[in-house]
């Protein structure tokens, strides 16, 4: 049935999916807080703002980036702020999540606008008790005569407290102190002295800590059948196994006994159901009739299907794993208050206290979850199962319980980062520019993991798989498919989504297209880009060649590549060196250039572009998992190495000053690493690779 | 048996002897600084010193370590309340994302540094090898070590 907007006017459904993908594609995220001022911010008495922030600490640096934007509206100097984590229960809540690298961009003008009112409000405060007008300097309002108040003092003063009715005028740029600044990150010193901060570290504030442990099977995706408890309850330490519908818990003075006792649960496995690889492969199907088209522009169809000039290419990717250094883990007691208190590193802590209070039929308000430090987020914890398995063996033994996972449950039950396969085609004009080009692909879920199957059938394609796909170029043809691959393993959000996948295919097949009409890959890529957008993608590549200086052609088996992506409003484009000896690819060095809008701090975006380069060359060179009888290729590090620092290149990143507004950071690096390196690799060898990881 | 943590004795009895050193420090003595990352001695979260050796806590079962081992943690790294060089320049550089695996960096570092007061770039990157980054701050934490050998 086609589907209707309310008013009555016919939009297709069709145009609602292709709007939807647009928007998706390249709009901003939502943000999604709410609060006022008093819920984020908090004056002790020695003049310090204490920000608590409902977005999460990954190491991507959310909650200084966050307190820079309101130290900057309180004029505050930075050794006079803290940042803390608000939990679920106080604070201001966060529907959405910190994830797709929209927290800075996301609430850039919100928080600021919080914080300047709040500013305003304690000014007025503070000028009705001295009868004076004041000036704010270094947090201390100020009169002309010498009256003193700080902001601490106004904060406390007795009164009714309104937002102004207004919005005030928020600080012009050009007079910034402290955003743009690379100040000292909140979390670096508590991370380089041992302090708990993570999920890992949470013990119970007095008394015993208990262990908790789950039973599991071996291969994914089994029902279990018969469970029999007996050995595991007679075991060292064990004081309770807790068996419900589809969880059998262990609770045990020690982690080794929880463990050890989780593994002697007997359990009969319905296997009849077991996944194979080929299973897997032989779903994804990018000419399939039933991809969705995501975008059109004029009608690459007919020509291509009526030139026998087409250029066709396929690429694939694997499935991934998120493999966060730190393993999850969560701790649960319930308090003398009857609330459930939760501590876990969860990207999405709403959703996970949602989560717990279903699980154990309490209200919203008899469970609070407060987010820890991350050991690594990357997507995978948007869902941390073991704050449901601590929260349930807590509430049936009333005991303190922390549930923390293995590395090997980690491999075993890791949401994937989906396996893609895509078929490009294209057509060349007479003087090599593209005429037309189709990007088909298939892939299993991103987002839709998580959505009711309702919203698939509304939204169309799955805008996380597809993240990526909208070229920067303008093609005068061009169409974009996306196929839903229904896997039977678990694939959901993994750094950037559909972003590297869809990357890797669309700048190999750029660079293949520039190979074939004979011009240089930069220039090329530079023929194509017109208008606004196109002229801030030609300043980035510019910059970029400049760094590396471009072509750079050498003698010793070194040659470059060139890639570029667009991402939530961010432009970043690479150029990675490669030295291939005896069938070996080192990456040797890597430039790139990033317009990512305002740049709050400026060290730490460096920073999240590095990293963004170091898992893109793990995913051009060794990251891979395949389905092996059932379960994941690897149950640990042996079978899935990580790079390595003796194989991690030289890095060069220039941020470009621009006067848009912040956009995301975390995650767009990402997108062109291992078409830069691919494309390295056939400048030096003449092998054009289709599949990550690259293996000559 | 005892051994010698940081400088203060402890009684360890069985059956943690059985137990691996990682979660004895971590769980018995609250010394969470020593983090968890593989459990199979790969990824070198949880390297300790052990009579000055670097060593894998999670691979370690407590039973095997001689009687009287002195064993040093990043706990044990500071000095009198001040910060070890090799801390002091992570801080600087401000080295860490996530930080989960920056004790067991800075403590290979720290070994490293002992015995090769002045490791080229080269030497560094293969010393430290062993210790994985998810985070990619492999950059960062390798001029932090040339920082440490200036400022120790």
């Amino acid at each position: 049935m086609g589907g209707g907007v309310a008013l009555g006017i016919p939009i297709s459904l069709p145009y609602l999916r292709r709007s939807a993908f647009q928007f998706l594609s390249s709009g901003s995220p939502p943000a999604g807080v709410e609060g006022s001022p008093q819920l984020w911010f908090e004056f002790s008495e020695d003049n310090v703002l204490h920000i608590y922030a409902p977005k999460v600490e990954m190491g991507q640096g959310a909650h200084t980036a966050l307190g820079q934007l309101a130290a900057e509206e309180l004029e505050l100097s930075w050794q006079n702020v803290r940042v803390h984590q608000s939990g679920t229960l106080i604070g201001p809540v966060d529907s959405f999540g910190t994830g797709g690298s929209s927290s800075v961009s996301g609430l850039y003008l919100p928080l600021r606008q919080l914080a300047a009112n709040y500013r305003v409000m304690l000014k007025e405060a503070a000028e009705e008790l001295t009868g004076s007008k004041l000036r704010l300097i270094d947090g201390v309002l100020v009169s002309s005569d010498g009256q003193e108040v700080t902001l601490a003092d106004a904060a406390r003063i007795e009164r009714e407290w309104d937002e102004p009715k207004k919005d005030v005028r928020l600080k012009p740029s050009d007079h910034f102190k402290i955003i743009g600044k690379s100040v000292l990150r909140v979390d670096v010193k508590a991370k380089l002295t041992a302090e708990p901060v993570y999920g890992y570290d949470m013990r119970a504030s007095s008394g015993t800590t208990y262990y908790g442990a789950v039973a599991r099977s071996k291969v994914v995706g089994v029902t279990a059948k018969r469970v029999n408890t007996d050995v595991a309850i007679s075991m060292q330490g064990v004081v309770r196994v807790v068996t419900q519908d589809d969880f059998v818990g262990v609770v045990a003075e020690t982690r080794e006994n929880a463990w050890d006792a989780a593994a002697a649960v007997e359990i009969d496995w319905d296997y009849t159901q077991t996944v194979d690889q080929s299973d897997i492969d032989a779903m994804l199907d990018p000419d399939s009739d039933d991809a969705i088209e995501v975008k059109r522009v004029g009608d690459p169809e007919s020509l291509i299907t009526s030139s026998e000039e087409v250029i066709v290419a396929e690429y694939s990717t694997p499935m991934a794993a998120t493999a966060p250094l730190e393993p999850q883990s969560s701790f649960a007691e319930m308090d003398g208050d009857g609330i459930m208190r939760v501590r876990a590193p969860t990207q999405f802590p709403n959703q996970t206290a949602q989560a717990v209070a279903r699980a154990l039929g309490l209200e919203k308000e008899r469970v609070d979850v407060t987010p820890t430090y991350l050991g690594g987020g990357f997507g995978r914890r948007q869902t941390v199962e073991s704050a449901l398995e601590a929260a349930i063996l807590a509430f049936e033994t009333s005991l303190p319980v922390h549930v923390g996972w293995t590395r090997e449950e980690e491999f075993l039950l890791d949401r994937f980062r989906p396996p893609t396969k895509h078929v490009m085609r294209a057509l060349l004009s007479d003087d090599g520019h593209v005429l037309a080009l189709e990007h088909r692909q298939s892939s299993g879920d991103v987002l839709f993991s998580n959505f009711p199957s309702l919203a698939a059938s509304v939204v169309g394609s799955d805008f996380g798989a597809t993240r990526g796909m909208n070229p920067i170029y303008d093609i005068p043809n061009m169409s974009l498919y996306s196929h839903r691959a229904e896997l039977p393993v678990s694939t959901s959000s993994w750094r950037g989504l559909g972003l590297l996948a869809n990357t890797f295919a669309t700048e190999c097949f750029i660079d293949e297209l520039a190979v074939i009409a004979g011009k240089d890959p930069l220039s090329f890529r530079m023929e194509h880009l017109t208008g606004e957008v196109g002229d801030r993608v030609r300043t980035v590549l510019e910059a970029v060649a400049g760094l590396a200086s471009w072509p750079g052609i050498s003698d010793n088996g070194s040659a470059m590549g060139v890639a570029c992506c667009i991402d939530y409003g961010t432009i970043v484009a690479q150029i990675a060196e490669v030295k291939v000896e005896n069938g070996d690819i080192r990456v040797t060095r890597v430039w790139a250039a990033m317009d990512s809008g305002l740049v709050v701090n400026p060290d730490g975006a460096t920073n999240q572009v590095q990293g963004n380069i170091m898992w893109g060359i793990g995913s051009a060179l060794k990251e891979a998992i395949v389905i092996k009888e059932g379960k994941p290729s690897t149950s640990n590090f042996g079978g899935y190495p990580l790079l390595r620092m003796d194989e991690a290149p030289d890095i060069v990143v220039d941020l470009i000053p621009s006067d848009r507004p912040p956009q995301g950071v975390g995650e767009p690096a990402i997108g062109p690493v291992p078409a830069a390196v691919a494309n390295a690799v056939f400048a030096a060898t003449s092998v054009r690779m289709r599949e990550l990881p690259l293996t000559l | 048996m005892q051994l010698i943590i940081n400088g203060n004795r402890h009684d360890i009895y069985s059956p943690d002897l059985d137990r691996k050193l990682l979660w004895v420090l971590r769980d018995e003595l609250g010394l969470v600084g020593t983090r968890y990352g593989c459990g199979v001695g790969i990824c070198g979260s949880c390297t300790v010193h052990v009579d000055g050796f670097p060593t894998r806590s999670c691979i370690t079962p407590v039973g095997t370590l001689k009687a009287g081992s002195a064993i040093l943690t990043v706990e044990g790294v500071m000095h009198n309340g001040r910060l070890h060089p090799v801390q002091q320049a992570f801080i600087d550089l401000q080295v860490p994302q996530c930080g989960w695996c920056m004790s067991g960096q800075m403590m290979s570092a720290v070994a490293l540094l002992e015995v090769n007061p002045n490791p080229t770039r080269e030497e560094i990157r293969v010393a430290m090898r062993n210790n994985y980054c998810r985070c990619g701050c492999y950059h960062r934490i390798m001029l932090a070590i040339e920082r440490a050998a200036v400022l120790q």
